[in-house]
């Protein structure tokens, strides 16, 4: 891994492309996710029944991995680890924050 | 607390204040970020601020709103009538430094923008508009004239978060880190040795959440009620139990975790309900949030006794008195964006005026915030 800005422009634009995810539930991601946390923000993303959980996380996978090896697709198991470790779990805060953030933009770009 | 340095030619003065409202100073468009409307934050720490701009262009305004509420009727507006008149004369119940001669010459204008830049000094006396020129505002806070520019006199700097109010499963608790107590004269508070830990008053808690993380108490931070007797607001006194101590490198993050976020909607006037596509979200520094800082006035004695146009100058003394005057005005105006949408209130301490003329002013102050409130119990 290289070059995170570009996983997380590729990801971002890829989400909404896709339309994974629309600006008003980007808005609702992000500000669950800064205010609560990533676990957070996946526990919210698994009870909105008009978002595709494991579309939205396809497309977060080379990110989560950044912040802690992605051995198999167990997201429960994975959610829970990360938080073991508390700077690893914050710089994934940001990278999340980012990614959400530039797909928010892609979103209006697009007038979504 | 204050520092007066090189035989006095520089006066530092402290400056901590508390937010009565949520504070939003935008960037203006210039920064993207989870919310449309940004606030200022420092670009080392990631933490919010409140640039010294802001605090210097607010407070110029304040001290020229501060002198014109003195000036007698008859004279507040018509400046050709001030001229034969003696500063005594025009003013009522004026203050030592309200008394300083160039204040004839003030209006309401000597703050803001400067309208009218390419008049001379000598034509901007009987100007209702644009920088006098003369005036403890303008040669407190600086003015530029055709013939004659001045920096001032008056030295801000940013006002940095020092406690930050979290709430927490022991009810609200102020962040801070050592480091800035460090700075604010606290140099035997350390920082908690593991990063991932904090320290509470107790120091037996076990652990304590900030907002959704969850933390280790790693012991007592050491923190005394004589060490923050400065921090008396009023009604509010942050307490030792009150603080918690963390690692420097978390600080950002639970200061931008809890964060005040509001959504606005602008209202259809024909429908009574809120208007499609025109929702916004804006951040800002949450109430109950402590700030520091420090202005420097700059007494340029070099410059007395050469035949200048710029003099006289205002003392020391006169620019503090008349900063110390008008800072009630950011309990009522405030500061920033929104101050009419619940905004922009705060409550401001300064350390370093003499002691006779603080009590005095203190005196002042507490008649004047029993009306605007504003303490924890808020």
């Amino acid at each position: 891994m290289n070059n995170i800005e570009a996983v997380i422009s590729k990801a971002s634009f890829e989400i909404v492309k896709e339309k994974i995810l629309d600006e008003n539930q980007i808005n609702k991601l992000l500000g669950i996710l800064s205010t609560d946390g990533v676990y957070a923000m996946w526990v919210y993303a698994k009870s909105q029944k008009d978002i595709d959980e494991k579309k939205l996380l396809e497309k977060l996978k080379e990110i989560l991995s950044i912040g802690k090896p992605l051995p198999n697709d167990n997201y429960d198991e994975y959610f829970q680890s990360v938080s073991e470790d508390l700077p690893k779990l914050l710089f994934l805060k940001q990278l999340l924050e980012k990614t959400l953030i530039y797909a928010r933009y892609h979103a209006r770009a697009m007038g979504d | 607390m204050s520092q007066q340095q090189n035989n006095q030619l520089v006066k530092e003065i402290k400056i901590f204040a508390l937010t009565q409202d949520p504070i939003y100073i935008g960037t203006g468009g210039y920064t993207i970020g989870r919310v449309d409307n940004t606030i200022v934050r420092d670009p080392i720490t990631n933490v919010p601020k409140i640039p010294g701009s802001s605090l210097a262009g607010t407070w110029r305004y304040y001290v020229a709103l501060e002198l014109q509420s003195h000036f007698k009727d008859e004279f507040r507006v018509n400046l050709k009538s001030r001229i034969k008149k003696n500063i005594d004369e025009l003013l009522n119940s004026p203050k030592d430094w309200m008394k300083f001669e160039g204040n004839k010459f003030a209006k309401i204008k000597c703050a803001g923008q400067d309208d009218l830049p390419n008049k001379t000094l000598d034509e901007s006396k009987s100007e209702e508009s644009g920088h006098c020129g003369y005036c403890i505002v303008c040669k407190g806070f600086g003015f530029s004239k055709k013939d004659l520019s001045w920096q001032g006199q008056i030295y801000f700097i940013d006002l940095n978060i020092l406690f930050f109010p979290v709430f927490t499963m022991k009810g609200t608790k102020w962040i801070t880190t050592a480091s800035k107590l460090k700075e604010i004269g606290l140099n035997s508070i350390s920082s908690p040795a593991d990063e991932n830990k904090i320290k509470t008053n107790n120091g037996n808690e076990g652990h304590l959440n900030l907002g959704w993380l969850y933390l280790e108490i790693e012991g007592t931070h050491s923190i005394r009620n004589e060490n923050l007797a400065c921090f008396n607001f009023g009604n509010f006194q942050l307490n030792p139990e009150d603080i918690v101590i963390v690692p420097e490198s978390l600080f950002s993050h639970i200061v931008n975790s809890n964060l005040e976020v509001r959504t606005s909607v602008s209202i259809d006037p024909i429908t009574g309900a809120a208007k499609e596509g025109a929702l916004f979200t804006s951040e800002a520094i949450p109430r109950g949030t402590i700030l520091y800082g420090c202005i420097r006035i700059f007494d340029k004695l070099a410059i007395k006794g050469i035949d200048c146009k710029i003099a006289p100058l205002p003392s020391i003394n006169h620019l503090e008195q008349a900063l110390n005057d008008s800072k009630h005005f950011y309990e009522t105006l405030g500061i920033g964006g929104m101050t009419t949408r619940g905004f922009g209130r705060l409550k401001i301490i300064l350390l370093g005026i003499n002691s006779t003329e603080k009590r005095e002013n203190e005196g002042n102050t507490k008649s004047s915030t029993n009306h605007t409130g504003g303490d924890k119990s808020e």
